[in-house]
């Protein structure tokens, strides 16, 4: 009896962490685009940020403006100068919004940026 | 004991119910020129400039290419094939220009991105504002 109980107290906190991780990601509204053909990720360091259908910038899953994330990345790119950054932009994220995070991203010297989006349906 | 047992099973059913399938993220990985941001147009030879009006139609060479809603884009995807192919021909690499309008939503850019890949081009860039 008392294995059986181990296991379902392991399976009961296995089940309440990945709800709280599941929760951390979808905690940004953002709904990304589909491309049939992306590649998957190999697993590197990356600095992710998010920007939502209505050009709102969040690190991680704070709000910030736009001076905020220039702030953000140069400091970053100071720190790990190899800079990986991750744009998780939304499907309707306005693309004048896109190249304007392009341009701050080539203005603090990262050469690597990836688009965030899902695969298959 | 067993009311105990009762309670856990329960709340595992509760979280193993709850829990969201997570959809995996892919990759578009984009290489930038690291460097300031360029002011004046640089004319490149061999380069195709594809540009989305605001309305999602894509023109390539003053053609229109595709219909502004469609997903998968099969005529741009069949002449970037040829442009690659001739481009190996003359032993150069095919290069891409994206000039989407402003306010072109980030799906179509990436549909173009998607319809570049399957056609085999790596060199892509972004153009930079106002040229419409």
């Amino acid at each position: 009896m008392t294995p059986m109980i181990d296991m379902t107290f392991l399976l009961l906190i296995f089940f309440m962490v990945t709800q709280r991780i599941t929760e951390q990601e979808l905690s940004v509204p953002v709904r990304l685009p589909v491309a049939l053909s992306a590649a998957k990720p190999e697993k590197t360091e990356r600095d992710v940020i998010n920007l939502d259908g209505e050009g709102n910038y969040y690190i991680g899953d704070r709000k910030a403006t736009t001076e905020e994330v220039l702030a953000h990345l140069k400091v970053k790119f100071r720190d790990f100068p190899p800079l990986q950054i991750y744009l998780r932009a939304d499907q309707n994220t306005p693309s004048k919004k896109i190249r304007e995070f392009v341009e701050m991203a080539t203005e603090v010297g990262a050469i690597d940026l990836i688009f965030g989006v899902f695969g298959k349906d | 004991m067993t009311p105990m047992i009762d309670m856990v099973f329960l709340l595992l059913v509760f979280f193993m119910v709850a829990a969201k399938p997570v959809v995996p993220e892919r990759d578009i990985p984009m290489g930038l020129p690291g460097q300031v941001a360029q002011e004046e147009v640089v004319d490149i030879p061999d380069e195709a400039r594809v540009i989305i009006e605001p309305n999602g139609q894509i023109v390539l060479n003053e053609q229109q290419l595709d219909t502004p809603n469609g997903t998968s884009l099969p005529e741009l995807r069949a002449v970037l094939d040829r442009f690659r192919l001739s481009a190996e021909n003359a032993k150069s690499e095919a290069l891409v220009t994206l000039a989407p309008h402003d306010t072109v939503p980030h799906q179509r850019l990436v549909d173009v991105l998607n319809a570049c890949a399957e056609a085999g081009i790596k060199g892509v860039t972004l153009a930079g504002g106002g040229d419409e």
